[in-house]
């Protein structure tokens, strides 16, 4: 995935920020997520920038440490983040740009070459980093699945139409 | 939307509504028509009930929420225009037998939404156990509600009825029916959060015992701005045998099936029991997120994000009728008050004296600010 461009899985996931913590909720499967410290930021930055290079590079340049490790740690979130549908690969235009809908509405301007504004997510973030560099965790929770179940399968009356079960 | 793609019964949809609207016209015809009206903040509506039998199985918990001098009792004057109006009717009234359901299960998403487009004018809930439809228009702001059988109604739609029409009919920019519950005083109020079993209602009822205001246990109307202001809209508060319990005066209050089924709560009927502690609305100063817990219990300060967390998941998930719209409000509300975690202990007085030391402190702060 080096260099992918991301976009967030909408209109499945529902994000927010605040002070330098993140909850995801992704409607479709009933799980939901936080992400805190390093982790807030780069969401913040895949939602405004999309660009998964410039999200290490930016992440790599706020701290003193290996370059190799911190870059080790926002690809694997970013994976993650992936893995569970909560990102997605945008489709990218021919200059290697994102042609779908790169995070925080920002195609536009990204596709005219202009630099994409700072996002106040990932500003704000920024301002709750933790000083030492530590991997960001995706914290999962699946206590609320039970709500995505639908009622068991049975017969159907044919006369009355489901969900009328048959007599007998 | 986060609604898969749309199934060919969503397409059924315009001609059901209509074909519904004929049904629940001919039932009244055979029955008679009851309706009245039901204000909720600034906000009204009008429910007009194909005979006496559904009116009066749904609408005790809004005896309050009745519109015009005689709230309390059946008939009361109408408002000149609802913002909503809500056609009821059971199936087992409909002359010649109700019309099938246009869809199956493999078209229902997560809490019996009906797959389709989220940006069209027609929405359907089935709601799942009980068979109930709720069909609302949009753009005429008309929702025509059909149960099997009034006999059938659940326990829980009993206690706090018509939750999709009254998400459709009250829900706006900055307001949504959330899942958390309110109590407070002249101080003020303080918003409940988190999932079925955290100790929402636990904190809600030893608030209610221990002289404080009673808004909800578990589901409200939230304005979220220009400052958070929570709303009643059930007259009632449900008690498992854990609550009967740890708060026996309240016990013999409450009532149950005759024949309960499984997990069946006990109804409290707080409008009846404590007329004077059930308030229209409160103004929201702070949340706190309960924590089943046993033993002392302990207030201590949390983050605007755990609050969110205890907050947004639950109502996105119990009613994700609006594609997770209410988070941004929820959000917004997390990050305009304090927070605190509440660990419930065993001793119902420290759960009042907590949420008194919540209003203290929260008051204090408003006063320095």
């Amino acid at each position: 995935m080096p260099g992918g461009q991301l976009r967030i899985n909408a209109p499945h996931v529902v994000h927010e920020t605040i002070d330098g913590e993140t909850i995801l909720i992704h409607l479709g499967t009933g799980a939901y997520y936080s992400l805190e410290g390093v982790g807030a930021h780069v969401w913040g930055l895949a939602v405004a920038v999309g660009d998964e290079r410039e999200i290490v590079a930016d992440v790599q340049s706020r701290y003193d440490a290996d370059p190799q490790l911190v870059a080790g740690g926002v690809e694997s979130l970013l994976r993650r983040l992936l893995e569970e549908e909560l990102l997605a690969a945008a489709e990218t235009t021919s200059d290697g740009r994102a042609g779908g809908a790169p995070a925080g509405g920002e195609a536009d301007d990204a596709a005219a070459g202009e630099e994409p504004p700072r996002p106040a997510d990932s500003a704000s973030s920024a301002s709750s980093l933790p000083t030492e560099f530590v991997a960001p965790v995706l914290s999962k929770y699946t206590d609320m699945q039970e709500f995505m179940l639908i009622d068991p399968i049975h017969d159907v009356e044919e006369e009355a139409g489901w969900p009328h079960v048959k007599a007998g | 939307m986060s609604r898969p793609a749309e199934t060919a019964a969503y397409t059924a949809l315009p001609a059901f509504f209509e074909d519904a609207a004929r049904e629940h016209a001919e039932t009244v015809a055979h029955t008679r028509e009851r309706s009245c009206d039901l204000r909720f903040a600034d906000r009204s509506i009008r429910l007009r009930f194909a005979g006496d039998e559904l009116a009066n199985a749904l609408l005790a918990p809004f005896r309050p929420r009745l519109a015009g001098p005689a709230a309390g009792d059946i008939e009361v004057d109408p408002i000149a225009a609802p913002g909503a109006t809500v056609a009821l009717w059971q199936e087992r009234d409909v002359p010649g037998g109700a019309l099938p359901i246009p869809w199956r299960e493999g078209d229902l998403a997560a809490r019996g939404l009906l797959r389709g487009p989220g940006d069209s004018d027609l929405v359907a809930v089935h709601e799942l156990g009980y068979h109930a439809i709720t069909l609302f228009d949009r753009h005429a702001c008309r929702m025509l509600h059909r149960v099997p059988d009034v006999a059938a109604l659940p326990w829980w739609e009993r206690a706090a009825p018509l939750r999709p029409a009254l998400f459709w009919a009250l829900s706006g920019p900055d307001r949504h029916l959330v899942h958390a519950g309110a109590v407070g005083d002249d101080r003020g109020g303080v918003l409940l959060a988190g999932a079925g079993g955290s100790g929402k209602t636990t904190v809600a009822l030893a608030a209610l015992a221990g002289g404080m205001r009673y808004v909800a246990d578990d589901y409200l109307l939230l304005h979220a701005r220009p400052e958070p202001v929570a709303w009643n809209l059930f007259a009632t508060a449900k008690l498992d045998a854990g609550h009967r319990e740890r708060i026996p005066e309240l016990a013999p209050a409450a009532s149950i099936s005759p024949d309960p089924v499984a997990d069946e709560k006990w109804v409290l009927d707080v409008a009846a029991l404590f007329p004077d502690a059930l308030e229209p609305s409160l103004p929201i100063r702070a949340i706190v997120v309960p924590r089943i817990h046993g033993g002392r219990s302990a207030l201590c300060p949390a983050s605007a994000g755990a609050a969110l967390l205890a907050l947004a998941p639950s109502t996105a998930f119990q009613m994700p009728y609006d594609d997770g719209a209410v988070v941004a409000s929820l959000a917004a509300v997390a990050r305009s008050v304090p927070a605190f975690s509440l660990e419930v202990g065993d001793d119902v007085q420290e759960l009042v004296d907590a949420i008194d030391r919540v209003l203290d402190q929260v008051g204090a702060e408003s006063l320095v600010g």
